[in-house]
Formats: structure tokens, C-alpha cells, sequence
């Protein structure tokens, strides 16, 4: 079995966002909707006081509730693979919005800006790579939900490639915001390896899902320090 | 009549959110209410109340706001919490409207009463654990 | 021939089926699928490695090329183990440090005489040709009157072609005037240095550091070294290393530090000089460190000079012989008391540092400085047992003095008017503790390299350089006077320049924006003909009489700077990838361009073999190099004959230090035991720099010197009255200190303004706020959100205020490089609050150090 996790090291995250800025430049950012996002609030008072780093993005459920409300309403545009990973069929999706108030993190993101080029009204080199050039995860669509794919055009390249089990290692099949950090904060690799570094790491450093009342069982766990963040 | 139903009905689900919360009060008329809201919900999934066809969130004419708002007479202020998300409240997306001109933010463990494992909602979530 | 991914799926399934893992066929058919609906066509992805150049990190970059669009970019994992392991935002957004649609992309030309940040220059484009000629004309008649009327300016220029081909050039010109931005950076830090121990630079061994106490240091947000110190002190922090922040606001750094201590800001020295007083009481000093390596034994005079025999050699108390004598073999050197040496009473400069700090107790600390008294005691107290004086620790078979730890600061400590005298104390402190070069200490850079910085100053006048560099006005500056070039461009006769300059060339900088007082900065561009090295319009080149472009990072070659760690150092290039907008020269061909029409062309070249120092490879007079050919001479110099195709393929190469090279080579070598030069725990050269000032002030009349602030600035020895700068002690009615400081998505050019992916990393991210404390917001009625402003001395300016817990109640902070005034900005570039505009600027009298962090200011609800 493989199942794909992300760990995130709150304790070491220093909030540079780099990895926001990685994921908007390896999926083609629309303006307006982030498939990664940095949560950033401060604990405590003065002069005891710290401010705590940590980033959201699509935790990848076992159970998502996002498929669960798109398959009752028979659009069937979510799907997740034998990988754990959850995507989206743009051509299928609605834009109907019901799985944005679903997911109890706030994930999906409803794309309705009209498309923009990211400097207002001149595309780069970089936008005007063809539609039909990009991955299907790339090719945006107005009006349809998007979120974190966990790269899985990057994965997926593992995959063909043969080589699974360099998913988390080898750069090229490594999440770009995983791969980016300054400061060693994030993993991603197989939970159900038992000698991978993810598993090593959950164990070790008591790592934790976020929000477990809801029940939809994520394949991101955070380290956090003394309880939910 | 509408008045008093619709204190009842908050009264009701304030302390449907409080058993969540982990208080144990269990009154009759709870239990009445919760097979009102249960016989409601499912005329509307087998069609004996037409919500329309408008799969969207959209306020005026989307199944979401016609089912929870309209029919099943769930309080705006239930699921819109205030005019902000607390900063370290685990939620993407806390600095944009949502949705887009109705005020405050969803709050959205307010679903898991009816969502929840048991719930009279469709099933939608999980393994819940037991708070 | 692009073929679509069902074929390529169904070709490598048959392959893999055969092999040992299979592709999930729901995957394949779930990509299959997706093929039915749309068509793929196939592109050449390759990967390009080199350096960035963003900022002074020089981190190793892995650029993803689409067929010839820049995709992506990822760190380089093989210099994790050298240097950098992941990169920031801005390197990872670096594509649109290229592809801006707001880069100039023709030589412009002003036609609107009047200059002005509200003035449009009225461009218009000219051609190179035009641009040439027009500049090197201007340049010759300059350089037949005088060469010294041209001043060339870089900032991040010289990080992008080196300083070493302007330095070539300015030589062949004549001109001295060659002025960098240190003294906008950490130029303080680096002079104390120089006058302590004769260069600059040092590290802490975070390897083996177990305590670090930063000076405001902010390794998680700004500084150079900080892609190797954050990834190895989040290690170290996981090791076991305890770090203590001292600084006036919660940075990055303070919020994942075990301790942070807001000091009030500018009084760090006297913290520093109230814990050195607690060691020494308690005894818990390294004496045989200051006996054998530092001139804390030299014998002090009344007129504060050190006494020293007819050879000119320092004299110590010999305990042996009871007599005065140079530190030689078998001579027993006293550390402490006053001894009568020909009639004459001298005391051993620890004695005399001891005393000077006597009344500088916890209490005091608490008072002056805002850190309780308890703290203040744990500090020191802490310190001491965790430096394990006299221990030592074998490594690679060499038996090393072990003092496990470190004090570091960037702008913390020498972004002050007393910046030189607050890291002298930083020094002094560790001098006491004995952890310098030592295993888990602070790691020194090249010590006694350059033993004229021992010397005192011959503080000259008149000035022969614009920025007044080693003159009387700044005798120990020895890293330029970045804003002083303004001032005496204003007013060249007040500082006694005997020549009027006349043209200014700007490469990479935005030099008048980033100063401190920055009205006079601006008003000084209006003197001289400027021509403007850019990739876009900033404030600097809307000041223009000529704008050029310029080549990005991803667009250029460079023999790369790179930075080392206390184990490692590396050499690297830099080689482009994309030329967006076909744009002919950068500065490298711009000074080749302009060395030829001046007809000094061979002397160019001459000067670019000395600056690089090509002996094996030099550049060779007669023909013309491109950028990659130069590059490629000085790759193999640098490389020892390394084969350039290596660079291209790796673009850098790495080296592990020996032990012996990183805990031997420094102090140990060049300053402890008997007859060496020794480090200066006391500074002596500053009193006879002082001695020097005076007589110019004397013999040229010059009014404008006041020898009382050079007198404190000139001390030999830090004390508490270097934590009192000159706006802290006059502007009383200005309540708030003002600091400021550095966020991850911005520099000062104004590019990354513009970049639309730094922009979207977060709704607070396009603009900065006046960050105020809780309480004091309560006070004044203040919410985040409202409009505020804050006035100082020079100026006011008008922002949002930001309400946070993360920050001293007497204090407000504003980052710096947000506020963009350029005409040719988009509004959403322009956002936040330029709080240059309004910082005082007292400059550091000993290095030239720009005091950005003294500012007192007052702060209005609008």
C-alpha cells in the first residue's frame, strides 16, 4: 500500500513563505485563489509573547468530504487516486461551491476572478505556455474549484517512471513546496513505509492532524508544540 | 406562532451545539424537534420538498441556502460567525469574503451536528470522534 | 513530433508490466482519460544550475527550463551540504525578477530638465549607440578636467558583476570615487572588527555552539549568511543550543528563540558592558585567553595612550621581574592593577576597563535598558557557565579550547550612531570568556590580514574622496560613506573638497531611497549629470539624465560571490538561462563599452587581472571578452584549472575545511602567546586617531568638527554613555523610539515590489504598518487598521498602524523598503510607508556607519 502524507514542522517553520511563493510558481497561480496559504498569529502577551508559523493547504483526506458532497450531488469532479491524492476534474466541476463550506479547513478554492494575467494585462513567457502544453492539474479554468494537488504532475512522473519510491526524495517527484524550505521543515513521502523518513517523523516528533473532530482523517500532520495550533 | 417556532428552534439547536460541545442535556422537545428536522430533511432528499435544481451556493436561488436557510430555518447566524476568523483559527482562506456579500465567516464545525456520523444531514464526514 | 500521453502511457505500461512495480492501471487510466479530453503537446524540459543574486546569500539555484521558458526555480541540492538547503521567496519567484513587463528595455534620454520624484523625466529612447556616445563624450571632458569629478555608485551591483570590474575601471579613470552600500548594511560591525582584531567578518560555530546570544541578529528574515544560519540553527536548536534574542522587537528569529529580551532600543552596550562587569566580579573570565592573546595587560597612561619602549613595542607588568616589558618569553604578564613605572602611574587596560564599568550594575542596566535586573544577572550568569571556560575538545587529533558560546548581531548592534563601540563590546565580552575562535564560539574571518587597520588614523584633510572615507570627518571609515556622497555633493566647500564632482554613475542601487534623512539624498541627484544602471524605473533612475538597462540574474555571467561557514567555502558562476526582452548590454559590456571609446581599454584590462587577481589566466590586452569569456578566465584561476564545461554543468564547487584551517589559522595563530601582535581588547589606535582629529581641527579651522562627539565616539574602550545617541539625548518630546527592520518579500529597488507572486504571498505582504505595542495602542485609542502618523525630527509619514503584543510599549517599527515613489510604478507597487524618508541620521563618526535605528519619533491618530 502507499500512502502519501505531508509533515510539516511547525517548530522549525520560520515563516519565510516560501513555500506559498514555490506552489504559486509550480501551479500556475490564479490570482485570487492559493493552494497554499501561511497562518501566522501571535501567543500570548507581552513581553511573553511568540508568533506561530504554520501553512494550510489541501490535507489530502482519507475520507474527504468534498467528494463525499460532490459525489451525492452525482458531479462525481472529485477523485482520489490509490496514491491518496485528491483532485479535480476541472471539465467536470460545476462551480456549484458546496464543497468550500464542506471542508472543515477551507480548501477548495471557488476560482470565480475573471482570468488574469498576473502583471495586470501583459502576459510573461511563463502564462503564455499553452494550455494544452501544461498538465490537466495546469490547465486553470474560470468559474471551477481548485486546490493543492500535492504536485501530483510530479508525482505521477515517479509513477511512470518506475520509480515510486523516490516520491519525497528525488527533487523532480518531490511537492515544490516541500522541496523549497530553507529550513528543513517539511517531508512528504509514504506513511505506510514503516522505515520511511515521514513515518520516523510522526512517531519521533508526536506529529498531529489538525481539527481530528471532523473526522476526515488528513494526510498532513503537523508537528506542533503543546497541543492544535 | 413562526415566533415562537423559530425561538424553539434556535433554543434547539443552540443546545445541539452545546451537546457538542460535551454537556449532556437531553430534553423531550428536543427529541421532537430533531425528528421534525429529520422527517424534513428527508422529504427533501426523496423530492416531497422541491429545493430546485440550482446546484450553488448562490443566496437567492442555490439548493445550499434554500435547504439550511429556507426550509430547514437554520439562523444566518449559526454558521456566519462575527465580522472576522480569529488569527490562529485552522481555516484557509480567512481573509477573503466567504461567501462573497453575506457578513462574518462560515463556521464550519457547525456542520459536523448534522453531517456527523448519525447526523440527519447526509453523511458527509467521516470517523467523527466522540468530543 | 508531439505525440499524446495515452500512446506514452500505454509504451512505458508494456515496459513497466515488465519490470518490477506496475504502474496502477486506475492511474493510468485515470491520465489516459484525461488525454481523450484534452491535447498534450510535449515539450524539452532541462535543468540549468546557478547561484542567485537576489541578495548577498548567493544561494545555489536549479532552474527548470520549458523549452526556453523559465519555469521554476528550486534550490541546488548538492550545496545543501556547503551552504544554502532550501532558497526564499524571492528566490523561488525570481522568473519575475525577470519577466517584467515594467523593465526598461532601451537606453532612455531626459528631456525634462527638471529633476524630481514628482517630476516626469519625459523619456525618450535612444539608441546605444547614442547612449555610448553621449556618456563616454560627457566622461572624457571629466576626465581631462578632473577624473575625481566622477563617481561611481553600486549597491547590488556588486553582486551581480563584482565591484572588481568597476574598481578596474575607476583606476584606469583616475577617479576614487568609488562608493559601495556598506554603510547602509553592517560597515560599524565590520570596523570594529578591523580595529580588534585587523579584518572583518566572523560566524558563530553553530555546529557546536550550546549557547547564542543574537544581538538582533535576524537570520529568519533578513542578512547575509542567513540560508546556512537558519537551517543550522534550527538544528542546533534541536541539538540542544539555547538562544537568546536580545532586541526591541519579536522578529522571526525572537519568536522561535527560547529567550527574547526586549531591550530598549540603541542601550544593547550597555547590557553588554553590565554583564562583562557581572563576569569579571564573579571571576568567571578566561585569563589565560586574555593573558596570551589579547593587550588586555598593556599598561595604560593618564592621556590614555598605552606605554610602550623606544622600539615602538607595547609594554606589560611582568609579575617575575616586577618590572615593564614587552611580552616575551619568560615574562609573567599581570591582568589586573596599577603599577609605577618611571615615576609615572599605569594601569593594565583590564583594570582600566574593569573600573571604567563599575557603575554599571543590574540595576542600572534595568533602568537604562528596559531589562530587568534579574534577567540581567541570568544572562551573565548564564553565560559564564555555559562558555565552560578552560575546557577543551579533540577534533581531527588537534586539542582545541572548547567554549560553547556565541554572540552574534548584524544591524542589531551597528546599525547605531555607536555602532563601531557597540560590537566592540560584543568583542570585548567574548575577549573576557575566551570563546573567540574557539570550538562552539565565534569563528573569525581572515584575522590580522590586514594589520594596518592597528594603525591609527591619519584622519586627512582635505578629503580627497567625495564620501570623505578616512578622512577627519570619518578616520576609520573604511568601507565608504554611502550617504555622505549627497552631503558633499551638496556642499562640497563645507567639507573642504577641492573639487566639485559633476557626474554620477548608479549601477544596482537605490541608494537615495535606502539612506536615512532622504530629502537632502534626492536633492543632491539634481547636482550632477547621473546616468542610471537599472533593470526598472526606480527611484534613483527617475533622477536620471540616462537610464540604461540591465540584465537580470537569470540573464547574466558572473563569477558568483558565494559565502563560507566556519567549515566550508565554495567557488561559483553564475550563467544565464533567457535574455526576455533582447536586451544588448549589462554593466559588464557597458564598462567594456565605455573603457574603449575613452581609449583605456589596455589599463582597463590591466586593473581587472590585478583586481581579480589573474595570474594563471589573465585577460589579455588587444581583443575584446564577452561576459562568459571573462568569466571563464577567472573560473579557472579561481578553480586551479578546473575545466569551464564543470561550472557550466555544476556551477560551483565545494570544500570541507580542515580543523586545523577553521579553530588554528586565526587567533591562534596569528595573536596568542609571546611576541605576536596581540588582539586589541583595547582599542589604542583611536586614541591617537582622536589626537590626529584634533590637529586637523586645529590647523584647518574646521568649524563643523565636534571634538566632543569625536572624543566619545573615539574611546578606546565602550561605555554606557555609547548606549545615549544623539536623538535619544535631544529630541525629548518624541516619545517612541523608532526602529526598523527587514521583511522576507522586499528589497530596496523596487523590483520586488512589483513581483505578482511576492505579492500574493498573503494579504499583509503588499504593504508594511506602524507595528505598536498593545498596551500603548489601548492608550491612544489606536486599532490595527487606522490611519497613523509618525513624526520625527525630519519628517512625518502615514501609515496603517498594525497592533501587536510582539514589541516593546516605547517603541514603534516601521520595515523599511515598502513606500515606492516612482512615477512609473503601478499604484499596487507603491503601497506602505517609505520610512526612510523620515530616520535621523547621526552617523557613526569611527566607520561612517548610516544610524538607521536611533530615530525617536512622536505618533498621531489621524
Amino acid at each position: 500500500m502507499t500512502k502519501l502524507v505531508r509533515v510539516i514542522d511547525m517548530e522549525r517553520c520560520m515563516g519565510c513563505r516560501s513555500c506559498i511563493a514555490a506552489c504559486h510558481m509550480e501551479n500556475h497561480y490564479t490570482p485570487g485563489s492559493p493552494w497554499n496559504e501561511m497562518v501566522e498569529y501571535e501567543n500570548g502577551s507581552y513581553p511573553d509573547v511568540r508568533t506561530i508559523f504554520g501553512t494550510m493547504a489541501c490535507m489530502h483526506c482519507e475520507d474527504p468530504p468534498c467528494q463525499k458532497i460532490c459525489d451525492e450531488i452525482d458531479v462525481h469532479a472529485i477523485s482520489k487516486n490509490e496514491y491518496g491524492v485528491v483532485t479535480v476534474d476541472y471539465d467536470k466541476c460545476t462551480g456549484c461551491g458546496y464543497c468550500a463550506p464542506v471542508c472543515p479547513y477551507g480548501v477548495p478554492q471557488i476560482n470565480k476572478e475573471p482570468p488574469q494575467a498576473l502583471y495586470p494585462e501583459q502576459q510573461t513567457p511563463y502564462e503564455a505556455i499553452p494550455s494544452a502544453q501544461r498538465h490537466p492539474l495546469h490547465q486553470k479554468k474560470n468559474n471551477v474549484m481548485e486546490k493543492c494537488t500535492f504536485c501530483w504532475h510530479k508525482l505521477e512522473k515517479a509513477i511512470t517512471a518506475g520509480e515510486p519510491e523516490l516520491i519525497g526524495k528525488k527533487p523532480e517527484y518531490t511537492p515544490s513546496c516541500d522541496l523549497v524550505c530553507p529550513v528543513n521543515a517539511r517531508l512528504f513521502g509514504d506513511i505506510d513505509q514503516p522505515d520511511s523518513e515521514v513515518s520516523a517523523y510522526i512517531g519521533k516528533k508526536k506529529a498531529a492532524q489538525l481539527k481530528k473532530q471532523a473526522g476526515t482523517n488528513p494526510q498532513v500532520y503537523y508537528v506542533v508544540r503543546g497541543g492544535d495550533f | 406562532m413562526k415566533l415562537l417556532g423559530l425561538i424553539l428552534l434556535s433554543c434547539m439547536l443552540t443546545t445541539a451545539f452545546a451537546e457538542q460541545q460535551g454537556t449532556q442535556q437531553i430534553r423531550p422537545e428536543k427529541e421532537l424537534k430533531t425528528m421534525n428536522l429529520a422527517r424534513i430533511a428527508e422529504q427533501i432528499r426523496n423530492g416531497k420538498i422541491d429545493v430546485g435544481k440550482d446546484y450553488s451556493t448562490n443566496f437567492k436561488t442555490g439548493r445550499f441556502h434554500i435547504i439550511h436557510a429556507d426550509k430547514l430555518l437554520i439562523d444566518c447566524n449559526n454558521c456566519h460567525f462575527g465580522k472576522d476568523y480569529k488569527d490562529d483559527y485552522q481555516i484557509m482562506s480567512k481573509h477573503k469574503p466567504m461567501p462573497d456579500k453575506m457578513p462574518g465567516r462560515l463556521q464550519r464545525s457547525v456542520c459536523l451536528g448534522c453531517h456527523g456520523e448519525g447526523g440527519i444531514g447526509t453523511h458527509l464526514y467521516g470517523r467523527s470522534a466522540k468530543w | 513530433m508531439p505525440y499524446n500521453r495515452r500512446e506514452f502511457i500505454k509504451t512505458s505500461a508494456a515496459l513497466i508490466v515488465a519490470a518490477k512495480l506496475a504502474t496502477p492501471l486506475k492511474v493510468m487510466a485515470a491520465v489516459a482519460d484525461k488525454a481523450k479530453h484534452t491535447k498534450i503537446i510535449q515539450s524539452t524540459i532541462r535543468y540549468v544550475k546557478s547561484t542567485c543574486a537576489h541578495c548577498v546569500n548567493f544561494c545555489g539555484i536549479n532552474i527548470k527550463m520549458e523549452n526556453d521558458v523559465i519555469r521554476a526555480v528550486y534550490p541546488d541540492p548538492e550545496r545543501a551540504a556547503f551552504y544554502n538547503v532550501g532558497i526564499c521567496p524571492k528566490g523561488v519567484s525570481g522568473v519575475f525578477n525577470t519577466y517584467n513587463p515594467y523593465r526598461i528595455k532601451k537606453p532612455l534620454k531626459r528631456t525634462n530638465p527638471k529633476k524630481g520624484l514628482d517630476q516626469d523625466p519625459g523619456w525618450v529612447e535612444i539608441s546605444w549607440e547614442e547612449a555610448f556616445e553621449t556618456i563616454s563624450s560627457k566622461l572624457k571632458a571629466i576626465r581631462e578636467d578632473d577624473p575625481r569629478k566622477l563617481i561611481w555608485q553600486h549597491g547590488h551591483g556588486k553582486y551581480l558583476i563584482g565591484d572588481k570590474f568597476p574598481k578596474a575601471f575607476a583606476k584606469a579613470f583616475g577617479t576614487p570615487n568609488l562608493v559601495h552600500r556598506t554603510t547602509t548594511c553592517e560597515a560599524a560591525r565590520h570596523v570594529a572588527d578591523e580595529l580588534t582584531w585587523g579584518y572583518h567578518g566572523f560566524l558563530p560555530d553553530i555546529e557546536h555552539c550550546n549557547f547564542l546570544l543574537n544581538f538582533g541578529g535576524n537570520y529568519f528574515e533578513a542578512e547575509q549568511f542567513a540560508r546556512w544560519l537558519d537551517h543550522a540553527a534550527t538544528d542546533a536548536k534541536e541539538r540542544g543550543m539555547k538562544i537568546v534574542v536580545i532586541e526591541p522587537r519579536l522578529s522571526s528569529t525572537a519568536s522561535k528563540a527560547d529567550e527574547w529580551i526586549p531591550i530598549r532600543p540603541g542601550k544593547d552596550v550597555v547590557l553588554i558592558l553590565g554583564m562583562a562587569r557581572l563576569l569579571i566580579k564573579n571571576n568567571t573570565i578566561d585569563e589565560d585567553f586574555l593573558l596570551g592573546t589579547t593587550n588586555a595587560t598593556a599598561l595604560v597612561a593618564d592621556d590614555e595612550s598605552l606605554l610602550k619602549d623606544k622600539d615602538g613595542q607595547i609594554l606589560v607588568w611582568d609579575e617575575l621581574s616586577e618590572s615593564a616589558k614587552p611580552f616575551a618569553e619568560g615574562v609573567k604578564p599581570a591582568l589586573r592593577g596599577r603599577y609605577l613605572v618611571d615615576g609615572k602611574t599605569y594601569i593594565t587596560a583590564f583594570q582600566h576597563f574593569t573600573d571604567s564599568i563599575e557603575d554599571i550594575t543590574p540595576v542600572y542596566v534595568a533602568e537604562v535598558a528596559g531589562v530587568p535586573e534579574k534577567k540581567v544577572r541570568w544572562l551573565a550568569e548564564e553565560l559564564g557557565k555555559q562558555a565552560k571556560i578552560g575546557a577543551t575538545v579533540v577534533i581531527d587529533g588537534h586539542k582545541l579550547r572548547y567554549r560553547p558560546v556565541a554572540i552574534h548581531t548584524f544591524r542589531g548592534l551597528s546599525a547605531k550612531e555607536f555602532g563601531v563601540q557597540n560590537w566592540r563590546a560584543g568583542l570585548i565580552l567574548q575577549m573576557l570568556i575566551g570563546n573567540i575562535d574557539a570550538v562552539g564560539g565565534i569563528n573569525l574571518h581572515s584575522v590580522y590580514k590586514k594589520p594596518q587597520y592597528f594603525e591609527p588614523s591619519k584622519a586627512e584633510y582635505p578629503p580627497h574622496r567625495v564620501d570623505l572615507q578616512e578622512s577627519v570627518f570619518f578616520p576609520h571609515a573604511s568601507h565608504n560613506v554611502a550617504q555622505q556622497v549627497a552631503l558633499t555633493v551638496l556642499d562640497p566647500q563645507r567639507y573642504g573638497l577641492e573639487y566639485t564632482p559633476e557626474m554620477q554613475i548608479f549601477y544596482a542601487t537605490n541608494r537615495p531611497f535606502s539612506t536615512s534623512d532622504t530629502q537632502k539624498q534626492f536633492a543632491s541627484l539634481k547636482k550632477t549629470y547621473n546616468v542610471v544602471i537599472e533593470l526598472v524605473m526606480s527611484e534613483t533612475a527617475q533622477m536620471a539624465d540616462i537610464v540604461l538597462p540591465d540584465l537580470t540574474y537569470l540573464e547574466s555571467w558572473h563569477s558568483s560571490p558565494t559565502r563560507y561557514t566556519p567549515r566550508t567555502n565554495h567557488t561559483a558562476i553564475r550563467q544565464p538561462v533567457s535574455n526576455a526582452y533582447k536586451i544588448e548590454h549589462d554593466a559588464y559590456s557597458v564598462l567594456w563599452q565605455l573603457a574603449k571609446r575613452l581609449g583605456i581599454l589596455d589599463e582597463y584590462v590591466k586593473n581587472i587581472n590585478k583586481q581579480w587577481k589573474l595570474k594563471k589566466h589573465p585577460l589579455k590586452t588587444g581583443r575584446d571578452y564577452s561576459a562568459e569569456e571573462a568569466v571563464e578566465q577567472i573560473w579557472l584561476e579561481q578553480s586551479k584549472d578546473k575545466d569551464f564545461a564543470y561550472a557550466k554543468e555544476h556551477a560551483f564547487i565545494g570544500k570541507h575545511l580542515s580543523a586545523e584551517k577553521t579553530y588554528l589559522s586565526g587567533v591562534e595563530k596569528k595573536f596568542k602567546g609571546p611576541g605576536k601582535p596581540k588582539m586589541n581588547f583595547y582599542a589604542e589606535q583611536l586614541v591617537h586617531t582622536l589626537e590626529n582629529v584634533k590637529q586637523q581641527k586645529k590647523q584647518h579651522r574646521l568649524k563643523m568638527i565636534d571634538l566632543e562627539r569625536y572624543r566619545l565616539a573615539l574611546s578606546p574602550l565602550p561605555k554606557k554613555e555609547h548606549g545615549f545617541p544623539t536623538p535619544h539625548r535631544e529630541a525629548k518630546d518624541f516619545p517612541f523610539y523608532l526602529i526598523t527592520y527587514k521583511r522576507m518579500y522586499r528589497n530596496q529597488s523596487g523590483n520586488t515590489a512589483l513581483n505578482p507572486i511576492l505579492n500574493a504571498l498573503g494579504p499583509d505582504v503588499q504593504e508594511n504598518f506602524v507595528l505598536i505595542n498593545q498596551k500603548s495602542a489601548d492608550q491612544l485609542d489606536i486599532q490595527t487598521g487606522v490611519q497613523v502618523i509618525v513624526e520625527t525630527r525630519v519628517g512625518k509619514v502615514q501609515g496603517k498602524a498594525k497592533v501587536i503584543e510582539g514589541i516593546r510599549p516605547d517603541t514603534l517599527a516601521i520595515s523599511y523598503h515598502y513606500g515606492q515613489q516612482s512615477l512609473d510604478f503601478p499604484d499596487y507597487a507603491k503601497k506602505g510607508i517609505w520610512v526612510n524618508s523620515v530616520l535621523e541620521n547621526y552617523s557613526d563618526v569611527v566607520s561612517g556607519m548610516d544610524s538607521f535605528n536611533d530615530s525617536k519619533c512622536k505618533l498621531i491618530k489621524v
